[in-house]
Order: structure tokens, then sequence, then C-alpha cells
């Protein structure tokens, strides 16, 4: 047949595409786990690319020898990249790919070695009862993840929200407290997933003396806040509640940015 | 396979097994080298085949077949030895 040596040729062609791609990933990937890709995808769908090429027009004998060639490129390639990934994994290779997320709790990722990933706690930490002016803004999230990992390893975070309404209030805006008891019971969800000790005040007033009282109460040993609440009209920490505490605390106090 | 694709498929996987040396020798890691010796040897037997086919020598397949098989071997004692520290029989 005519077409036969043509698609042979534009097998080899794709071959010779796929296999610079690997190579080049090799180079350009910044760790072995993202590099196995290279080499256990690109690379041998070349290989096969060319097994194939040549079966086209081969004999029968040889035919046999590059099927067997090809299952066994297939059967094998997984597993010795699932042994690379295995022995860079257990030998703490650093993932350097920016975003990289890993879920296996050893800090593999850039984040994790800077402490920043969630839940690496300091070892021996002398900080035992923690309490976070909490309303769910996205400083006070950052707060809590502070929180969470300084705190010691039997200690225990306590999360304080305030706002004027009384939840027993005839005809109080329901819907604001539900909100605010959501958002602390969605922090207190958070720790817990952290293996956290995690407590829930929620008072009535000026969030500034609730977080004093709370701290004084409770003889913390660390206060944190966030430095931005949600908004004055949503009557929960604001930006100047951080002052605030900051003038008026029994303990130390780290001010989240 | 015309003549023409074959001469211009092997000199550029030469100029690839070439490429991929140097990062067997410039790896960063010993994972990441362990990689490219293995995409090294996966080359070889691109090339082998090639050749095979080209001069239509049926040996060169057994060649590439025991290739795959060495790197194979290979490949799983360099990452256990990795990750085992030196300590390849425990």
């Amino acid at each position: 047949m005519i077409v036969i040596p043509w698609v042979a040729d534009a097998l080899v062609v794709l071959a010779l595409v796929v296999m610079t791609v690997g190579v080049y990933g090799i180079r350009r990937m910044p760790d072995v786990y993202t590099q196995l890709h290279a080499t256990s995808k690109a690379v041998v769908l070349g290989v096969i690319a060319i097994l194939v090429a040549s079966a086209v027009s081969g004999d029968p004998e040889i035919i046999l020898r590059l099927v067997l060639i090809g299952i066994f490129l297939l059967l094998t390639t997984p597993v010795s990249a699932h042994v690379v990934a295995r022995a860079a994994y257990r030998r703490r290779e650093p993932m350097t790919t920016p975003g990289a997320i890993d879920e296996s709790g050893r800090g593999l990722t850039a984040a994790a070695r800077n402490g920043e990933e969630d839940g690496s706690r300091r070892q021996g930490s002398e900080l035992r009862e923690i309490v976070v002016g909490y309303d769910g803004s996205e400083s006070s999230r950052r707060a809590l993840e502070r929180a969470a990992q300084l705190v010691a390893e039997d200690g225990r975070v306590t999360l304080v929200t305030a706002g004027s309404i009384l939840p027993s209030t005839p005809g109080g805006n329901v819907d604001e407290i539900d909100e605010r008891r959501r958002v602390l019971l969605e922090g207190r969800k958070r720790l817990a997933a952290l293996g956290i000790r995690a407590d829930v005040v929620e008072a009535v007033g000026d969030p500034t003396d609730a977080i004093i009282e709370t701290a004084r109460d409770l003889d913390a040993d660390l206060i944190v806040v966030g430095t931005r609440g949600r908004n004055v009209a949503a009557r929960v920490l604001l930006g100047s509640v951080s002052t605030a505490v900051v003038n008026a605390a029994p303990c130390d106090v780290l001010v989240v940015r | 396979m015309h003549t023409a694709v074959f001469t211009a498929a092997a000199v550029w996987m030469t100029v690839l097994l070439g490429a991929s040396i140097v990062l067997v020798i410039r790896a960063r890691s010993l994972g990441s080298r362990i990689l490219s010796l293995d995409m090294a040897v996966l080359i070889v037997i691109g090339l082998l085949v090639l050749l095979s086919d080209v001069e239509r020598v049926p040996y060169f397949l057994d060649a590439a077949l025991v290739l795959a098989l060495l790197s194979f071997v290979a490949t799983v004692a360099a990452a256990r030895y990795h990750e085992s520290e030196g300590e390849l029989f425990r």
C-alpha cells in the first residue's frame, strides 16, 4: 500500500515533537513531581509512536517484538514513575512549583516551609489560652489561622464576637444574629479541623470590651486580632478595635495584617 | 518510512539524547537525575527501534527490549537507593 510509509512518517514526526516536549519539560519544570509528567507521559508516548510507526510496515516477527516492548514500557513506566515520586516524597524533596498544594501534611511546599501552611504548629509553644477577635472578615480569618499556628499542642483558642443586638430582643434583627452565630460556628469548625480545642464567646456590646473581658476571664496568654473588621454597619470588629485592644489588653496582643 | 524522515529523526533524537545527558549531569536533585537518565534510555530505545526499521534488522529490537528491562530495574534500584538514604537492602 502506498499510504503506509506516509503513516509511518507522520507517526515518527509526532514522536519527535512529543519527545522534544518531554525533554524540554525536564529542563523547564521546577521539581521532580512535575518533571515526572515529562518522562512518564511525553517521552514514553513518543517511544510508543515510534513502535507503532515501525509496526505498520514491519513483518510479523518484528511486530511481535514491538508489541512486547510496547506492553513492557506501558507496564513499567507507571511503576518506575511511582517509585521515583515516592523516593522524592519520602526524602522530602520540596515542591517548588508555584501554587503547589501538598495535602499530605508533610509540609513539602514552599509556603509550608515558611511556616504559612495551615496547621503547621510550632513545637513547644507556651501559649495555652489564645483569644481571637473573630467576625468572619478576611483579616479576622487570618487572625484565626495565626492563632492556630501559635497555640500550644494542648492549648485552646477562644473566638470572640460581639454585636449590639441582644439575641432575645423582640423584633431584633434575627438575620444578623444568625449570621454572627454561623460565622462563629464556621470558625470553630475550622479550628476543629486543625485539631485544636476551640470555644466561642458571643457577647453583646462593644467588641473591644468583649475581647478584653474574655481575655481577663480566661487569663489568656495572647490576644490575636485582625486590623480590619467587616464594616461599621455590621457592628463587628472595627478597624479601631485593634488599637483599643492593644491599649487595654491584660496580656500580649498580636495584630494580624 | 522515507529515508529523509529517518535521517532527520535520527539526527534530532541524537540531539535530544545529548540534551538529556546534559540534564542528567545538571539535575537539581537526585530524583530528577534518575528521571533524566530514565528518559535518556527511553530515547535510546526509540533510536534502536528506528534503526531496526530502516535496516530491516530485527535483532536491534532485542537490544531495545533488554535496554527497557534494564532501565526499569535500574530506575527502581536507583529510586530505592535514593529513598533509603544509601541503604539499599534493609
